[in-house]
């Protein structure tokens, strides 16, 4: 860890990285909210030719006239799926692909056209140039400063202003489009200002980190965070620091563990890290639900098995022992440890809670026979499957219930 | 032309044939991207493929791809119905995190590997269509073949899974079974066009030509056969024009082709197209206009003048365009007599038809919507104008009663 700290251009790396996938995580996560998630890609395509065409008409490898080109290729593209989307009622999809593979094949036959000369390779725009971002350096105040690092800055500061300053406009335009509209809300100007900064940010990041980065950040951490979260807030916040954490441990391992492509690992990191959190997420991870659903079934397992001796110790028999590998036998299993069954008949507690259950199934059952009229020979099976969700106020309100249609039988038919 | 044009030709028209039918399939489960998404999640199979068979054989690359494909289409269906993840968000991120592995991965196997990886990411990314091998051709024609007659073969249970899968299910189709062919089907088609047209372009020409068909019709069976012919027609073209002028790259030539062709239908298909719906909205308000002539014709017939001056049509309070008035000439409603017009008897019958309908379609906003007949103006048809002079109209008294 120390030789990392010590070592300059490692910082530079690390530190571009970071600030890259942050910013791509943000607004990620208002393109994940507007189910255009694939936009990152489509820009890190689209832009080829605004790059080339902004190379041409200046003839200079300059920064900023490629930049432009290339986010005004982004609006373009942008804006004319979307025209396509409203106008010819195209699917979203089928209207962003269009035009993004459109535009990228016009942008390679441009760059066969004119800039035979000159090395664009397409994997340079790939890969970015994450390695060299401490050479190409600039003076800012009179600090050298990477280049990259700048312009990532400052797209971040943009990001950071922007989303401050519109949090609940953008937040209402996400959520509720109708409602943004008819509150007055400049719904169109603000999804139009939204693409303009996706724009920016994605294109400062392509050339200092490349569009691989860009694409996986804009779409994975925001899909992690909405898996984890339930508020745009918070949203936000999981999906900078998804990003974050892809993003050192991308890099680390990248140069010293497998001495692999930097912006390669951070997606796979990332990949990673979605994968940890659709098996393992408290609320909605598969294995959690997975879990939760089984505590359920051994406990009405545990409930059935418990109802059933009870009933049979009534008339003097004994619950046998069910078969021991399934749910059942599992449950009978615990309940003979903590002692609730003995001898196929329910003891103490066991027996209160067998007790509760068949007095809960009675009560819904003559609650659905009399006051919803359901014909009262058809309703065992439900019963025995609704009797384990009454909780103690719904048995409350039955019993209430059941009072009151005593008191006056009339309103009970 | 070169001698391998004819190769390149045979090869490029069978896999725009091959992608436009498969890319149908796609439009129409409103999932066109996911062809963009398995074309990218090729490169890590493509590469462990390499690593693992230590050479550059079209059948390792192939297998590899293949395997990768099949599990980020597993992954991309399956994973917004585990768990909260859109559909779009899924693929996006499947799209990222297996493309950034096959970087990563890429970049081990350029160091590492037995023999540098020569064929580099533009290869990958661009595709060498000029460089298609006979061998390369069979493979893809066969292909076309085999996935056409399962088009063929299964086009009802397709037709059946694209618009109503719980239908099909009902009547016993096994639509999970149907929905991993349609997966294999497009992994196959994704890894074989990808030598010859690139990551990208493969989803241009799975994307592009159903797009296009579906500005020409409503119907399955057309749209696929529509779509594998444009699709068909932009391989060969593409391929055909960049044989011309030799520096050009085919792949990306075939997708211009192919976007011209989706421009083309998007301004001239009849139903759907621009210029299509333009002029069916010109014709709507010229109709709608000359039956406002018609009724202010018909109305001065009654009040005792058959002539009304051409200008108190074109002026005035009916402000009538002149166009509108040569179309009920030309249509024999009216006549002209000198500067002023005359219905004619076929002209007033059509006026009365007109002002009947009227009158009933008042009487039923009257009655049925409850409208003030006062406020119902026909000249503007506008239901919005309707209701916003109707909610306007509520009294303020009754407001302070409510609240």
């Amino acid at each position: 860890m120390i030789d990392i700290l010590m070592n300059p251009a490692m910082l530079d790396i690390l530190l571009v990285a970071i600030l890259a996938a942050v910013t791509c995580s943000i607004v990620g996560v208002h393109l994940t909210l507007r189910n255009r998630a694939m936009l990152g890609d489509a820009i890190a395509h689209g832009v080829v030719p605004g790059l080339i065409l902004g190379f041409i008409f200046t003839g200079s490898r300059e920064v900023a006239p490629m930049f432009i080109g290339a986010v005004i290729a982004a609006l373009i593209l942008s804006l004319i799926a979307d025209w396509l989307k409203e106008r010819a009622e195209m699917d979203g999809g089928a209207a962003l692909g269009v035009v993004f593979t459109t535009l990228f094949s016009g942008g390679i036959i441009l760059i066969e056209l004119y800039t035979r000369e000159i090395d664009l390779d397409a994997s340079c725009v790939l890969h970015g140039l994450i390695e060299f971002t401490h050479f190409q350096r600039m003076e800012l105040f009179g600090w050298s400063l990477p280049r990259s690092i700048v312009t990532i800055s400052i797209a971040l500061l943009l990001n950071l202003g922007a989303l401050l300053l519109f949090w609940k406009e953008w937040k209402v335009c996400a959520f509720d489009p109708s409602l943004a509209r008819s509150t007055g809300l400049p719904v169109r100007l603000l999804e139009r200002g939204l693409l303009v900064l996706v724009a920016i940010t994605s294109v400062s990041c392509f050339e200092a980190v490349g569009s691989i980065l860009v694409v996986a950040m804009i779409a994975v951490p925001p899909t992690i965070a909405g898996i984890l979260c339930d508020r745009f807030g918070s949203m936000i916040v999981v999906s900078a620091l998804t990003g974050l954490i892809s993003a050192v441990a991308g890099t680390l391992s990248a140069v010293y563990v497998v001495d692999s492509n930097v912006p390669g690992m951070i997606a796979l990191t990332s990949g990673f890290l979605l994968g940890t959190a659709v098996l393992l997420a408290p609320q909605r991870g598969i294995l959690p639900v997975a879990f939760r659903l089984y505590m359920w079934r051994l406990r009405v397992a545990r409930e059935d098995l418990l109802a059933d001796s009870l009933q049979l110790s009534e008339s003097d028999e004994r619950l046998t022992t069910p078969n021991l590998i399934s749910t059942t036998g599992f449950a009978w299993i615990q309940l003979v440890i903590v002692g609730f069954i003995r001898d196929g008949k329910p003891r103490g507690k066991g027996k209160r809670i067998a007790k509760t259950l068949l007095r809960k199934r009675s009560l819904w059952q003559r609650f659905a026979s009399e006051r919803l009229g359901l014909p009262p020979d058809h309703l065992e099976g439900p019963a025995h499957r609704i009797e384990h969700h009454l909780d103690e106020s719904l048995m409350v309100m039955l019993e209430e219930e059941e009072q009151t249609g005593k008191s006056n039988p009339e309103t009970g038919s | 032309m070169q001698p391998n044009t004819l190769v390149v030709l045979l090869g490029t028209t069978t896999l725009g044939l091959c992608c436009g039918l498969v890319g149908s399939l796609l439009l129409l489960r409103k999932r066109a991207l996911l062809a963009d998404a398995l074309a990218h999640s090729t490169l890590p199979g493509i590469v462990l493929g390499f690593l693992i068979a230590g050479s550059q054989s079209y059948w390792a690359l192939g297998l590899g791809a293949l395997l990768t494909t099949l599990v980020a289409a597993v992954l991309v269906s399956r994973l917004p119905i585990l768990t909260r993840i859109r559909q779009d968000s899924a693929t996006a991120s499947i799209l990222g995190i297996f493309f950034g592995a096959g970087i990563a991965l890429l970049s081990i196997a350029q160091r590492s590997g037995p023999g540098a990886f020569s064929a580099g990411l533009d290869h990958f990314l661009l595709g060498q269509a000029a460089g298609m091998l006979q061998s390369e051709a069979i493979t893809l024609t066969l292909s076309a073949t085999v996935v056409s007659l399962i088009m063929i073969l299964l086009h009802k249970e397709l037709l059946v899974s694209c618009f109503d899968s719980s239908f099909g299910k009902g009547i016993g189709m096994s639509m999970g079974r149907i929905d991993l062919l349609v997966m294999l089907i497009l992994a196959v088609t994704i890894v074989i066009s990808l030598p010859a047209v690139g990551v990208v372009l493969t989803a241009a020409l799975i994307v592009i030509p159903p797009a296009t068909a579906r500005f020409w019709t409503d119907r399955f069976n057309r749209l696929l056969t529509i779509s594998g012919m444009l699709g068909a027609i932009a391989g060969a073209a593409g391929t055909l024009l960049s044989s011309f002028k030799v520096d050009l790259p085919t792949g990306p030539v075939i997708v211009i082709c192919a976007a011209t062709l989706f421009s083309i239908s998007l301004v001239v298909a009849p139903h759907k197209g621009l210029l299509g719906k333009r002029l069916r909205w010109i014709q709507r308000k010229q109709r709608r206009e000359m039956q406002r002539i018609l009724i202010f014709l018909h109305e001065n017939l009654h009040a005792g003048n058959d002539f009304v001056a051409r200008e108190r049509i074109l002026a005035g309070s009916l402000n009538a365009s002149s166009s509108a008035l040569r179309l009920c000439i030309l249509s024999g409603y009216t006549e002209m007599a000198g500067t002023h017009v005359r219905l004619t008897t076929e002209g007033i019958r059509r006026a009365e038809r007109s002002i009947s309908a009227r009158n009933r379609w008042i009487q039923w906003l009257d009655s049925e919507a409850e409208i003030d007949r006062n406020l119902i103006d026909l000249d503007e048809e506008d239901i919005e104008k309707l209701l916003d002079r109707k909610s306007m109209e509520i009294p303020p008294v009754d407001k302070g009663a409510t609240s």
